[in-house]
C-alpha cells in the first residue's frame, strides 16, 4: 500500500491509500469540528439535510438515481466522534473503473458527487430547499432516541455521558433531542456556512487510483470550496484522574439482561510513547477470548454472558462491557478490577503474553484488508495530528515486553461503574 | 481439481473434490494479509425432524445452535477457542435457519489453525456436566436476545408467516426446550450431520488450494456417512399464517417488519435467479429511487435505515422489508397500493435496468470481503450452484418478470406485519 498526503487548499489535506487488492474505491470528506454541546445537533444535522438533494439532482429519488447510474455507489452522510472532534461530511463508495463494462470513470464521477452534495445544495443558493431541515431534524432526534434500542451500546454511551459530563467527550454526536428539533433552516443555513469556511477538511482516498488522480478530482470538485485564513481550533483533551473513589451511576430499564460498563482513564493516548503497551495491557486484559476478562469471569466465575475491554485512544480510556444480573454484580466487579490488577502488577504469563500480542497484531493488520477500515483508521490518525501507519503499529506490539505492559497499565485509574437494569434506582445526575 | 475463471468479477474458483465427498473452495485474494477458512454443514436450526438410520427423530428446539457451541470442547479438556487464540486466529461460529458454520481468520499459520478448525468440527465431545453447564450459558443469550428488539420483530414476522415451517421458532431455542437437549442429543445429531458428504469447505486469501485439499483429506474422515434427511413440514408458500403481531418493548418509537411468503423455489441456480430478481423487485417498488419510497420518506413514515430484500431457508421465501415508523399500518397500506398498481401498469423499464446495474455494482463491492464470499459460496452449494454465477445472471431478468412476481406476493393474503412497540405511557 502506498501513503500519500498532501495539501489540496489551505486547510484541506488528502490522505490517499493506493492498494490493488480491492474492487471497491472509497472516497470520504469530513469538516472537522470542536465537539460541543452547543454545536453538535447543528453539524451532525447538516450532512444529512445535504444528502436530501443537491442543485442539478434537486431530491432524494434524482441523487439516488445518480447513484444507481454509477453501478449502485453509495453516499451516505457521516458522523464521526474522532475524540473530541465531530468529524462530519460523507463517504462514497464505488466500484473501480477496472471492473465495469467500458471503464467508466468512477473516481471523477465520486468526486463530484462529493463535492455537488456537499458545495451546491438542492434550494437555490440561498437558504436549504423547504422542508428538508424540518424533516431531516425529527429524523435525528429519532436517531438520537434510537441509540436506547441496543442496549449494550445505550450502556457504553451512558457511561462515558456520565463520566465526562464535564468534558467535551461527553457530549453525543448527534447531540441531543432538545437541540435537534430546535434547529431552525435558518440557523442550519448560517452554520452550514461557517462550517465550510471555517473547518479543516480531511479527504480521503482508498483504492487502486494513483494518488495524482484522486488529488486532481478533487481539486476540480471542491474548487469552489470557500476558505478563511484561519480555522477552528480542534484537538482532544487526555484527563488524569487521581485514584480515589469510585463514582456509580445507576439507570433503570425494563431489561431481561443487565449491562454493567466501567471507564477507566488510562493515562496514555495514541501520541504517548507508552500507546502500543497500553494497547497491548488492553489486550491481555480483555480484548480477546484467552484474556483475562473472558477467562476468568465469563468461563471460570460464569458472573457473566459477556466481558471485554476496549482502548479509547484520542481520550486515553478503557471500556469495560459486560453483561450481567444485578445479583453477580457486586462479585464481577470485584473479579474485573482484580484481573486489571494482575495485569498492572505485571502477573501475566508467557502464553497470555504471546496469544494477547498475536491477536493484537492480527486484528490491527486484517485492518488493512477492508477499505472502510483503513479509511476509518488513517482519518482518526489524520485528525488528531498522527501519521502511525498500521504496519508500524503492529511492528511495535512485538517488542512490548511485560515490564512494559505493567508500567503502562499503572498508568491507568478507574473512574466510573454504570448500571443498566430492571429496578435501579433511577437516572444518573 | 476443477478452475473456473469469472472475468466479469475478477474472481477464480478452484473447486476440489475429496474421496469423502466433501467439496472444497478456494477463491484467490492477492494481496490480503488475512487468510478466511469456512467450514459448514447443511444443519441448522429447522433441521428438528429428521429421518436417519431407518426412523424418523424429533429433537428440542435449539439443538443445531447448542450443538454448535459445545463443538469448540476437546477431549483433553482444552477448547478450540483457546487454541486458535494461540496463534492470534480469530474463530468464531453461527447457527443460522438452514446452516451452521466455523470459520477463523488468520494473518500467519493459517495451516495449523486448518487443522485445528476441521479437526474440532469434526470431533464430538459432551459430558452430562459440560452441557448443563453450557445450559445456562444459552438461557443467557437467549435472554439477551429477548433484549434485542430487531431480533424480536424478525423472529414474530416468521413466527406469523408460517404455522408449520420450524423458521417460526428462534433459532437458540427456548429456554424450556434447550432443557431437554442431552449430551445424547448431541451424538446424535452430530452423527446425522456432521459428515464430509453433508458439509463444505471455502477457503479464501493468499492461499494454495491444493494444499488445503490435502489437509482436509488427512484430517477428515474417509467414509462419507449417510446423509439425514429434514423435513421442514408440508407450507406451499400461498398464504401467512397470521397478518399481524406486535409486542411492547423498551425501543423509542415503533419498529415494523412487512413480510410476504413466497413459493419456495425449486433448488439449483433457479433459486439463486430466484432471489435476485425478488431483490430486485423489492428495490424497483420501494428502493430510494422510487416513487413510493419518496412518498412514504416525504411522509416521514421512513428513515434511512429503511431496508428491504428477501430471505430464504430450506422450505421457504419471503420478501420483506423494514424499519423504524411512526405508522406502520400506513406503511402497509401504501405499499399494498403500489403493488396494485405495479399490478396494472408493471414496472419502469429504466428503472429497472438501472437498478440491473447497481445491484450488480453491490455485489463485486461485496467481493471485498472474503468472509462473506465464502459464507455465500457455501450456501449457494447447499442449494446447488456456484455463487459467482450471479453475474451472469442479471441479463436474463427482466421487468415484467419482476412486476409479476410483485402483483403475486405484495398482497394482503401473503403478508404479516411485525411490530415493536414501545411500552405504553403510565
Amino acid at each position: 500500500m502506498e501513503y500519500f498526503r498532501q495539501q489540496l487548499f489551505p486547510g484541506v489535506a488528502l490522505t490517499s491509500l493506493r492498494t490493488e487488492k480491492f474492487k471497491t474505491g472509497v472516497l470520504s470528506l469530513s469538516l472537522l469540528r470542536p465537539l460541543s454541546r452547543r454545536d453538535a445537533a447543528l453539524s451532525a444535522l447538516t450532512p444529512h439535510v445535504l444528502c436530501q438533494g443537491t442543485a442539478s439532482d434537486p431530491d432524494i429519488s434524482a441523487l439516488s438515481r445518480r447513484c444507481e447510474e454509477m453501478y449502485g455507489a453509495r453516499l451516505e452522510p457521516s458522523v464521526r466522534k474522532l475524540g473530541e472532534i465531530q468529524g462530519v461530511g460523507f463517504t462514497v463508495d464505488f466500484v473501480d473503473d477496472a471492473f465495469l463494462p467500458g471503464r467508466p470513470e468512477q473516481l471523477t464521477a465520486a468526486a463530484r458527487l462529493l463535492g455537488d452534495v456537499l458545495l451546491r445544495p438542492a434550494g437555490g443558493g440561498g437558504g436549504f430547499a423547504d422542508g428538508f431541515v424540518e424533516a431531516e431534524r425529527g429524523r435525528l432526534a429519532h436517531a438520537i432516541a434510537a441509540t436506547k434500542n441496543n442496549k449494550a451500546t445505550y450502556a457504553t454511551q451512558r457511561l462515558l455521558e456520565c463520566m465526562c459530563h464535564d468534558e467535551a467527550y461527553g457530549v453525543n454526536m448527534l447531540g441531543d433531542e432538545v437541540s435537534a428539533l430546535a434547529i431552525e433552516p435558518d440557523a442550519l443555513w448560517a452554520h452550514y456556512r461557517e462550517m465550510l469556511a471555517s473547518s479543516r477538511v480531511e479527504l480521503l482516498y482508498v483504492g487502486p487510483q494513483p494518488a495524482a488522480r484522486v488529488a486532481g478530482a478533487l481539486a476540480d470538485a471542491l474548487s469552489d470550496l470557500p476558505r478563511r485564513e484561519s480555522f477552528a481550533e480542534v484537538g482532544t483533551e487526555a484527563v488524569s484522574r487521581a485514584a480515589g473513589e469510585l463514582r456509580r451511576f445507576e439507570e433503570t430499564m425494563q431489561v431481561a439482561q443487565g449491562k454493567m460498563a466501567i471507564g477507566a482513564r488510562t493515562g496514555v493516548t495514541a501520541a504517548d510513547a507508552d500507546y502500543p503497551a497500553a494497547l497491548l495491557a488492553v489486550e491481555i486484559y480483555g480484548g480477546f477470548p484467552a484474556s483475562k476478562l473472558f477467562v476468568n469471569v465469563r468461563e471460570r466465575l460464569q458472573l457473566c454472558y459477556y466481558a471485554s475491554a476496549k482502548m479509547e485512544g484520542f481520550k486515553g480510556l478503557m471500556l469495560v462491557s459486560t453483561g450481567i444480573d444485578r445479583e453477580a454484580g457486586e462479585e464481577a466487579q470485584q473479579e474485573i478490577f482484580r484481573q486489571w490488577a494482575h495485569v498492572q502488577n505485571g502477573e501475566i504469563s508467557a502464553e497470555e503474553m504471546s496469544a494477547a500480542r498475536l491477536s493484537l497484531r492480527s486484528r490491527l493488520r486484517v485492518l488493512t484488508d477492508g477499505p472502510h477500515s483503513l479509511e476509518n483508521y488513517y482519518l482518526g490518525q489524520a485528525a488528531a495530528g498522527l501519521s502511525m501507519g498500521l504496519e508500524k503499529l503492529a511492528d511495535k506490539i512485538g517488542t512490548i515486553t511485560v515490564e512494559q505492559v505493567a508500567r503502562a497499565a499503572r498508568r491507568a485509574t478507574w473512574d466510573s461503574v454504570y448500571f443498566l437494569g430492571p429496578g435501579g434506582n433511577g437516572p444518573c445526575r | 481439481m476443477s478452475m473456473k475463471t469469472y472475468d466479469l468479477l475478477g474472481e477464480r474458483l478452484y473447486t476440489y473434490r475429496l474421496a469423502n465427498g466433501l467439496p472444497v473452495f478456494v477463491m484467490p485474494k492477492p494481496g490480503f494479509c488475512k487468510s478466511f477458512a469456512f467450514f459448514a454443514t447443511r444443519y441448522g436450526s429447522v433441521d428438528t425432524r429428521y429421518r436417519a438410520g431407518g426412523g424418523w427423530k424429533e429433537t428440542p428446539a435449539g439443538v443445531a445452535h447448542f450443538l454448535e457451541h459445545k463443538m469448540f470442547d476437546l477431549p483433553d479438556g482444552d477448547n478450540a477457542l483457546q487454541q486458535f487464540a494461540r496463534t492470534g486466529a480469530s474463530p468464531n461460529a453461527f447457527t443460522s435457519h438452514g446452516m451452521t458454520a466455523y470459520h477463523f481468520e488468520s494473518v500467519s499459520d493459517f495451516e495449523e489453525n486448518l487443522r485445528l478448525l476441521l479437526r474440532f468440527v469434526s470431533t464430538p465431545y459432551f459430558t452430562e456436566e459440560s452441557v448443563a453447564k453450557e445450559r445456562g450459558i444459552i438461557a443467557q443469550e437467549i435472554r439477551m436476545i429477548e433484549d434485542h428488539p430487531h431480533s424480536q420483530l424478525f423472529e414474530r414476522l416468521l413466527g406469523a408467516l408460517y404455522e408449520r415451517h420450524p423458521v417460526r421458532v428462534p433459532i437458540a431455542g427456548t429456554v424450556d426446550s434447550i432443557g431437554q437437549i442431552t449430551a445424547g442429543t448431541l451424538y446424535d445429531c452430530h452423527a446425522s450431520f456432521y459428515h464430509p458428504a453433508n458439509m463444505c469447505l471455502c477457503a479464501a486469501g493468499d492461499l494454495d488450494g491444493a494444499r488445503i485439499a490435502a489437509i482436509a483429506q488427512e484430517e477428515l474422515p474417509a467414509s462419507r456417512g449417510d446423509a439425514a434427511v429434514s423435513d421442514t413440514g408440508e407450507e406451499t408458500g400461498d398464504a401467512a399464517y397470521r397478518h399481524d403481531v406486535s409486542v411492547a418493548m423498551e425501543v423509542s418509537r415503533p419498529l415494523f417488519a412487512l413480510g410476504f411468503v413466497c413459493p419456495p423455489p425449486d433448488g439449483g441456480v433457479a433459486s439463486l435467479r430466484f432471489e435476485l430478481l425478488a431483490e430486485l423487485a423489492m428495490e424497483a417498488i420501494v428502493g430510494p429511487s422510487s416513487p413510493l419510497y419518496a412518498q412514504l420518506y416525504g411522509e416521514e413514515l421512513i428513515n434511512r435505515g429503511f431496508a428491504h430484500g428477501c430471505y430464504r431457508a430450506p422450505g421457504m421465501f419471503m420478501m420483506f422489508c423494514m424499519g423504524e415508523s411512526r405508522d406502520p399500518d400506513r406503511v402497509r397500506a401504501l405499499l399494498f397500493e403500489e403493488a396494485a398498481r405495479v399490478s396494472r401498469q408493471g414496472l419502469d423499464g429504466d428503472l429497472f435496468a438501472r437498478l440491473k446495474r447497481a445491484a450488480l455494482g453491490a455485489r463485486l463491492r461485496d467481493l471485498d470481503h472474503p468472509e462473506n464470499t465464502c459464507h455465500m459460496q457455501a450456501d449457494a452449494y447447499f442449494l446447488g450452484c456456484d455463487y459467482f454465477a450471479f453475474a451472469s445472471l442479471f441479463e436474463g431478468l427482466a421487468c415484467d418478470m419482476a412486476a409479476q412476481l410483485l402483483a403475486s406476493s405484495l398482497v394482503p393474503g401473503r403478508s404479516a406485519l411485525s411490530v415493536v412497540r414501545p411500552p405504553a405511557t403510565p
